[in-house]
């Protein structure tokens, strides 16, 4: 009974962990050359030197920009403490300047007991901005903004970049802008007058290398040797982990999977359904079985799934279709396929069973909202489906193997009909 | 000590059979989510449950989360059709305090986000809520029948975990209908095997509604014997035979049978119209003018315009072919309002019909008095019952145009019920 409730506990520690990205990335931080260092010397210097900067942290989803800044601030928060408070927007939710500004007001407000107003206006707001940045110049504290999903704030006309790096240049304030952004272009998004006052500094995130993705794999999976779990159960937890790593299998998995998507995300998903697998009652350890069914759940082709489950008239509607697109027929629609249809079902009446328009025309409705066929035109011009013409979106290979795993309900006579 | 515990574990074991035999066929899914929402207070990823529509997601989501007895919060799409009322109904049953338990967010028919205004924005932000808020006591279900695959991505997506429900096969619907009506009535078990009902209709549809629409009248059907003769139901295979023989022929017509409509004693005419002669006509003058092309209305309608209306037909039918496909294509065409109220004279008025020696002589007269009617109100009342559908901005400006919708069995009904001579004036290619 006590393992069972040590496995359950390692699975909770497991899967804090998987979800927590600060853990995650605190595994890569401690190299010299890594981000992490960079990024912790630059914005400590601004702190300590007190002078304004500005820096872009680039690189695909999912590679550890926010959290790497997140450990930074961390860091320089238990350092410096009261000398730092950190403003975060989200280009997702902000990216209106007027709404932008009003969340600075509100989360410097928040940081300074001052009081709120909901009312104020986006001028108010923004002298309100300029004169906390004066203020906390004049009392050397530094200001920290952090721009996630930096590019969407470039979309409109940059008000507020522009108003914030200006202001940071003009008074006697003391600022760090931190951008964050996956497109590497992002710094030429920017207007010509909020260029010139952007320092053009940037720090590249790339997804972990083989050594690093270890390291990480290692950090994730194995137990602490405290006194929170019995001794036993973590020499043989961390044991049976270090087994798996490696693991021949265990090793093409993981190649699988990084070809696909190499960034720690993509990473952190497959632990976190490997771990998901883990049998508490039984075997109480991690197993390479484990890994093995995550990898399968994961690898998984939509379109073809919803294809196999289409019944046998839907597949019909489907084969007619494609029997049109190999004549050639640029374009066609509903009534051009039952014409196929009947065709069809005219030459060989003992594969093909015959339904009425009606059905046929759910079946083929079904399909549309599969997204198996889609509608060329938009919707309007014509206004009944029978006329609106339609596109294919699986590959005749798609289909094929989608006959083939229905054969025992469609007769295999379909699929020569296919390939004619 | 030990046996108490043993006793919970059992419980816990027969609660679990119970929601896996509650939901028959679909035992994979729930244990594959039981694994991932994981032991109680244990943070997870966010969370995407897709598969076709009628899979039972969101039934197996809800009924898991009673038996697991956690809070979670549950907003559909459907019902909440607007980012404003999706924020709103979430936000006012979010206002609990937080005492350090999960709370799940459930977010029910997200395929329909695709449909709003600022989808884009929405998708992206919904699915990387979880990162913005880095909260690990709030975690999100995702529930749509549209697979990833099928959103428009913008930047800021976020990749969820995926469960797939896959559609149900024969033995699991089998197993649904089973559940839901054996108890009621032995016989439908046999109504459904026996009978071959199921394996008919799932060649056709694999969806349980639709289903259980049409299983409906027809066990109804399969009954009737029954009761005419009294037996009563009994494990008899002589009887089952005897019920099958009986009930055969209704399988076939029912698979092609999307809605039931009570028949009269006279099949022909399956629904009748109650509209006035004129509105009939009007309809008639605007299938015309839908698919008949404009250059065609001179010679068909002008009593001089026979013989060249005749070399004209001959020359189409060299391109025979490609004219009807694109015709099929194209479906009916707009026309104006002009050319509709210039073929209605031309229906109406007795002369173009004088002239080709008519049987239906009589109804001359009637269909000039008819004329007289007000037209453009009787237009009006086509186009609000759908009959015909109106386009284009300003009707002063007469840049409005028509289009006619319904089809040709029933305008041909139609032309029966006055009788007009509709053939004549159709196109033919």
């Amino acid at each position: 009974m006590e393992t069972s409730t040590a496995a359950e506990k390692a699975l909770i520690l497991l899967r804090s962990r998987i979800c927590n990205p600060n853990f995650v990335f605190s595994a890569l931080s401690d190299k010299p050359d890594s981000n992490y260092s960079k990024l912790k010397f630059l914005l400590s210097s601004s702190v300590t030197e007190s002078c304004n900067n500005s820096v872009l942290l680039l690189g695909p989803r999912g590679c550890g920009k926010i959290p790497v800044l997140e450990l930074v601030l961390q860091d320089l928060q238990s350092e410096h403490p009261e000398t730092i408070s950190v403003v975060r927007l989200n280009g997702i939710l902000h990216s209106d300047d007027n709404y932008a500004l009003k969340e600075i007001a509100r989360q410097l407000c928040l940081e300074h007991d001052l009081e709120f107003s909901k009312m104020a206006s986006s001028d108010d707001n923004s002298q309100f901005m300029i004169a906390m940045l004066q203020k906390c110049g004049l009392d050397h504290r530094t200001l920290i903004f952090v721009l996630d999903e930096f590019d969407l704030f470039t979309q409109g006309k940059q008000r507020l970049l522009y108003c914030l790096l200006d202001a940071m240049q003009s008074v006697m304030s003391q600022a760090v802008v931190v951008g964050s952004s996956c497109r590497l272009d992002a710094d030429q998004l920017l207007e010509k007058r909020v260029r010139s006052r952007f320092s053009h500094r940037k720090l590249l995130f790339l997804p972990p290398s083989k050594e690093d993705l270890q390291i990480l794999l290692e950090h994730i999976l194995s137990l602490p040797t405290d006194s929170s779990f019995p001794h036993d159960y973590v020499v043989e937890f961390n044991e049976k982990v270090h087994c798996i790593l490696g693991d021949q299998r265990f090793k093409a998995i993981l190649t699988k999977l990084s070809d696909a998507d190499s960034s720690v995300n993509n990473l952190l998903r497959f632990l976190f359904r490997s771990i998901c697998n883990m049998d508490l009652k039984e075997s109480r350890f991690l197993s390479i079985k484990n890994f093995e069914t995550a990898s399968k759940s994961i690898h998984q082709q939509p379109k073809l799934e919803s294809l196999q489950d289409c019944s046998t008239l839907e597949h019909y509607i489907l084969v007619c279709m494609k029997r049109l697109e190999t004549k050639e027929q640029n374009s066609y629609n509903f009534n051009s396929v039952m014409k196929e249809y009947k065709d069809i079902h005219d030459a060989f009446p003992v594969y093909v069973t015959y339904y009425e328009r009606d059905r046929c025309l759910t079946a083929f409705e079904h399909l549309e909202q599969r997204g198996l066929i889609s509608f060329e035109d938009v919707r309007g011009q014509n206004p009944s489906v029978q006329f609106r013409s339609v596109k294919l979106l699986v590959s005749s290979h798609q289909l094929q193997e989608s006959l083939k795993a229905n054969s025992s309900s469609i007769p295999g006579k379909i699929r020569t009909l296919l390939m004619s | 000590m030990g046996s108490a515990v043993n006793d919970l574990v059992c419980m816990e074991d027969g609660e679990k059979n119970a929601l896996l035999s509650s939901l028959p066929g679909r035992e994979l899914q729930i244990l594959e989510l039981l694994d991932v929402l994981g032991p109680v207070n244990s943070p997870m990823l966010p969370l995407f449950v897709y598969g076709d529509a009628s899979t039972g997601k969101t039934s197996s989501i809800l009924q898991i989360f009673r038996y697991l007895k956690r809070p979670f919060i549950y907003a559909s799409c459907r019902t909440c059709y607007a980012p404003r009322l999706l924020f709103s109904s979430v936000k006012q049953r979010c206002e609990r305090p937080a005492d350090g338990t999960m709370i799940y967010f459930v977010f029910d028919s997200m395929e329909l986000v695709r449909k709003w205004d600022k989808h884009l924005e929405i998708t992206s932000m919904l699915f990387k809520l979880y990162e913005i808020l880095k909260l690990p006591q709030v975690a999100f279900i995702f529930i749509s029948s549209a697979s990833l695959d099928m959103y428009l991505i913008n930047t800021g997506f976020v990749e969820p975990m995926q469960v797939h429900f896959p559609g149900y096969k024969e033995e699991d619907l089998f197993r649904i209908f089973k559940k839901n009506h054996a108890s009621q009535n032995p016989l439908y078990e046999t109504f459904l095997k026996d009978a071959a009902v199921l394996g008919s209709f799932f060649k056709v549809t694999s969806r349980v509604e639709e289903l259980s629409n049409a299983f409906a009248p027809l066990f109804q059907k399969y009954c009737e014997p029954l009761s005419v003769t009294g037996l009563v139901p009994a494990e008899d295979k002589a009887q089952k035979l005897n019920l099958y023989a009986r009930f055969k022929q209704n399988v076939l017509p029912a698979l092609n049978e999307m809605f039931k409509v009570p028949k009269s004693a006279d099949v022909d005419k399956v629904i009748e119209f109650h509209m006035p002669v004129s509105t009939k006509l009007l309809l008639i003058s605007s299938f015309l003018a839908s698919w008949n092309p404009a250059t065609d209305d001179a010679p068909l309608f002008d009593s001089f315009g026979g013989d060249e209306n005749r070399k004209r037909k001959r020359k189409i039918s060299e391109s025979f072919k490609l004219k009807k496909q694109k015709l099929i294509m194209k479906g009916p065409r707009t026309f104006s309002l002009e050319r509709l109220l210039a073929i209605f004279q031309c229906v109406t008025v007795a002369k173009s019909l004088e002239n080709e020696g008519q049987v239906e002589d009589k109804n001359v007269f009637e269909r000039a008095e008819v004329c007289r009617a007000d037209v453009l109100l009787q237009l009006s009342t086509l186009c609000n019952a759908n009959f015909i559908s109106k386009g284009g901005n300003c009707s002063l400006k007469g840049s409005t145009w028509f289009r006619c919708t319904v089809s040709e069995e029933f305008v041909m009904q139609i032309a029966k019920s006055v009788p007009f001579p509709l053939l004549r004036y159709l196109h033919k290619t």
